[in-house]
């Protein structure tokens, strides 16, 4: 009887009279066949190989079972292998090179489509920003026309300071300026004449200085002459007759 | 004229050889590098593989060359997801395996198809015998032919989750992990099918051969 000391935990407990050597259980069909791929792709140990040996020299019915195995593996194995036919190299190479073509094309074509997104996303914030330009600089516009009347009282409560600070908002004559109410560009009357009567007049203390834009980075001025505390203290109102 | 056209084909000559010599992951890189000879390298390398692969799978010569081509074509649009630090037949033959799986599927909801293939192979079995080897009779012959188409049909009466495991590991040659990857299963379950499509290929081949 073979004696191993190797996997203690598959033996049985019969144990010799020192109690140091293991006898290997014998193996039976349930477990040969489960664990027959192991044997078969020599995944054991020598002495779990010799359990299968050994069982397989007394039971006929898996020994013919591992013989049968071989045997059949060995004829998959020695049927012809197929080739692809002669047509399928010049089948396949048009189809490869038409993939090789249209895959810069693909791409072309998501670039083309990433750019019209972003041409579109572009059109509609610079859209959004052009109102809020056009509403702040109206009212802007308002404001410094107010404050820089010529011997109206807001210019002579600002003083030259503020229309030094703001010179883009002085109104000079037949100058260009965007009108929110028709949506497009108006010229402004020279400074010596009056405004249209229908023109909406604004308290310069509103809070023009609100109206926030990207677009106007510049003038420190407008927010000093719209927003400082001596517009805030002017209380005029426009009267136009 | 005639000596630069010399010239042009011998340096096409040598890089072909250049990429004859390289590794599987070297020719993909190649490829998405704009060197379109280097998946032909690859193609060259492996349709024949692939074919009994999924020739092996589908039964069907005709369709399985199909389904090749569109192996390659599939390898070819998605090959910058290729990681090339794995084996690329592992990836190709997960494509081919995917494809016959849905070709079988299809099959299985059109059976129109499985009868042309029943009829193609019966018209296969009514061929004229070859003579293939010298060394035994016409009997032997047939008897051999006869007993390993027996042992195919055996093969292709596995289930399909147990066929494509036999398959890859008795016919392909390929390591459990491969086949884990290559069937998206874990190993254990790979170690699990095998054993069963083995048993089940014994009992069906056993009145055959002994």
């Amino acid at each position: 009887m073979p004696v191993s000391d190797e996997e203690p935990s598959r033996l049985p407990a019969s144990r010799c009279a020192s109690a140091t050597l293991y006898l290997p259980m014998p193996m039976d069909c349930r477990e040969f066949l489960s664990r027959y791929s192991d044997y078969d792709d020599s995944l054991l140990s020598s002495a779990e190989l010799e359990r299968f040996h050994d069982h397989m020299s007394r039971c006929a019915s898996c020994a013919r079972y591992d013989r049968v195995l071989r045997k059949g593996r060995m004829l998959v194995r020695q049927a012809p292998r197929l080739n692809p036919g002669e047509e399928f190299v010049p089948r396949l190479h048009p189809r490869l090179w038409q993939e090789h073509v249209e895959r810069p094309r693909h791409s072309g074509r998501v670039s083309a489509g990433m750019a019209t997104a972003l041409a579109g996303f572009t059109v509609v914030v610079v859209s959004v920003w052009a109102v809020v330009l056009i509403d702040s600089a109206s009212s802007a516009d308002i404001a410094a026309d107010g404050a820089a009347e010529p011997g109206s009282a807001v210019a002579a409560e600002l003083g030259s300071a503020a229309l030094e600070l703001a010179p883009q908002y002085v109104r000079a004559p037949g100058r260009l300026q965007p009108d929110r109410h028709q949506a497009g560009w108006r010229v402004l009357p020279p400074a010596h004449e009056a405004p249209p009567r229908d023109w909406s007049a604004r308290r310069v203390d509103q809070p023009v200085a609100a109206s926030y834009s990207p677009l106007v980075t510049g003038p420190p001025s407008y927010r000093a002459s719209a927003a400082a505390p001596a517009s805030a203290a002017i209380s005029t109102e426009y009267t136009f007759d | 004229m005639a000596q630069a056209l010399r010239l042009q084909d011998s340096a096409s000559r040598t890089r072909s050889h250049e990429l004859a010599e390289l590794e599987d992951a070297q020719l993909a890189a190649a490829s998405l590098d704009g060197e379109a000879r280097a998946f032909t390298v690859l193609a060259d390398r492996y349709h024949a593989r692939l074919l009994n692969f999924i020739h092996r799978m589908i039964g069907d010569r005709e369709r399985a060359e199909d389904l090749v081509q569109e192996t390659f074509v599939r390898i070819h649009r998605h090959l910058q997801r290729y990681d090339q630090n794995r084996k690329f037949s592992t990836w190709a033959y997960t494509i081919a395996g995917n494809l016959a799986k849905n070709e079988l599927r299809n099959r299985s909801r059109n059976p129109m198809v499985l009868f042309q293939t029943i009829k193609r192979n019966w018209e296969a079995d009514h061929r004229p015998l070859e003579w293939e080897d010298n060394r035994y009779r016409p009997d032997d012959l047939y008897r051999k032919r006869d007993l390993r188409a027996k042992v195919e049909q055996a093969v292709s009466e596995l289930p399909e989750h147990h066929r494509v495991v036999f398959v890859l590991r008795e016919l392909e040659g390929k390591t459990y992990e491969e086949i884990s990857e290559i069937t998206a299963v874990n190993l254990g379950t790979v170690k699990s099918r095998l054993n069963r499509a083995r048993n089940s290929f014994a009992q069906l081949i056993a009145p055959l051969i002994d």
